[in-house]
């Protein structure tokens, strides 16, 4: 301490006393506002520099969501689905034998994404379990709601059933399902899918065209907004609506107690 | 009376993020619950079936959530630490110009790609909006002049 002591520059015990330089206390003053001004203008940049970057990375962030989810036109590609078994007896937009004892209607809409679970899903094991062996019938009915391009895949449903080729069109329409209304049912793909299933060309491309198909689709749709259907799919087992159809052991007891 | 206005601003966005958990957290019920696998007409089903209502694995109601809860937690902090409130409403405001921006694209793809409105994510996509709104002023108070408690004076040691 005393070493310390004394290397402290001598002053005289008045010093403190001693009146300031005003002009050099001014000066020491405006230095003191200055750097607080240029202090508070750097927090302030800081600030703006903060809410720019939240800006930028919102948009950012947006944009990345947006090119995620973004509507994709659909491949140049059409899968044909597999052919139902040669032994399902079929007549129109029915499957399985006439006399089954239970009889299993779906409405459905071909853009609608559950009913495409349900084609692809549900209905192989519908297949093999209950209509070949007898137990069950399957009829598919067009409740086509979810836009023009809902409406022109049931018609060339209804025209690829005028051909006897309604199943494998209806099965090849769920394969290629894609984005709603993105041109995955346009009447380019369509005539592509029924080119691809050998149907003749020049008779399905004049059912297409004609009115009476899209009215036939219009009618079915209304038939069934007058029977209160107003989900797809819509799925009866002998007049019953089964709702959790996804549910495979649900469904099979459903079909099992009608079969009794 | 001004220096509290933010923390009311912040409380007030803190409830309408807590609303929007509630909407958000049904939209993602909707989306799990296997039993209501259909496409409806006119309700949310059709659209929490499209393949646009995920992002890969991720539910798009469950981005919501995620983007309420945060919003939410941000506002509570900022009111909790006043000294973090600038940054935290920057980071909340942040999240809702994305999420707004994202849900107006939404709305979008519900009128013109899946031809369907779920009501309840035109409801979230609103209650984004006036989030937004009132994330904005937040924001523009607190580079006013930082957070003080509401029972501090203008010239207590927050306000200062």
């Amino acid at each position: 301490m005393a070493h310390q002591s004394s290397n402290q520059p001598k002053t005289s015990p008045e010093t403190p006393l001693q009146p300031r330089d005003p002009a050099r206390s001014s000066e020491r003053r405006q230095r003191r506002s200055a750097r607080k001004t240029a202090e508070a203008q750097a927090i302030k940049r800081q600030q703006r520099t903060m809410l720019f970057g939240a800006v930028i990375a919102a948009v950012v962030v947006a944009g990345f969501l947006i090119y995620l989810n973004r509507p994709q036109a659909p491949g140049a590609d059409i899968v044909v689905a597999e052919p139902l078994p040669a032994s399902i007896p079929v007549a129109g937009m029915t499957m399985g034998a006439a006399d089954a004892p239970v009889k299993i209607v779906e409405w459905g809409d071909y853009q609608c994404p559950a009913c495409g679970i349900l084609a692809r899903s549900i209905e192989p094991q519908l297949v093999s379990e209950y209509i070949a062996p007898g137990t069950a019938s399957f009829e598919f009915r067009n409740f086509a709601f979810l836009g023009p391009e809902s409406q022109r895949a049931a018609a060339a449903a209804v025209c690829a059933d005028k051909q006897d080729a309604f199943w494998p069109f209806h099965d090849t329409l769920y394969a290629n399902q894609h984005s709603e209304n993105q041109g995955a049912f346009s009447d380019e793909r369509l005539q592509a899918m029924a080119s691809k299933l050998g149907l003749d060309m020049t008779a399905f491309n004049a059912c297409l065209d004609d009115s009476a198909t899209a009215d036939a689709v219009a009618a079915s749709t209304a038939g069934g907004r007058d029977q209160g259907i107003n989900a797809t799919p819509w799925l009866t087992v002998n007049g019953t609506r089964v709702q959790n159809w996804q549910d495979w052991a649900a469904l099979s007891a459903a079909i099992e107690a009608a079969a009794r | 009376m001004t220096a509290t206005a933010p923390g009311r601003l912040m409380r007030a966005a803190a409830v309408l993020a807590g609303l929007g958990v509630l909407l958000a957290a049904y939209l993602t019920w909707v989306h799990f619950n296997t039993g209501s696998l259909v496409c409806g007409l006119g309700d949310c089903h059709t659209v929490q079936a499209s393949e646009y209502a995920t992002i890969g694995p991720l539910p798009v109601a469950v981005l919501g959530l995620g983007m309420y809860v945060l919003v939410c937690a941000a506002n509570l902090a900022g009111l909790a630490q006043p000294a973090r409130a600038l940054p935290l409403a920057m980071l909340a405001f942040g999240m809702l110009l994305a999420g707004t921006l994202y849900a107006a694209y939404l709305t979008w793809l519900e009128v013109a790609v899946i031809r369907a409105i779920c009501q309840w994510c035109v409801a979230s996509a609103l209650l984004s909006v006036v989030l937004l709104a009132l994330q904005s002023s937040v924001v523009w108070k607190l580079l006013q002049g930082p957070l003080s408690e509401p029972e501090e004076t203008s010239d207590g040691p927050l306000a200062s």
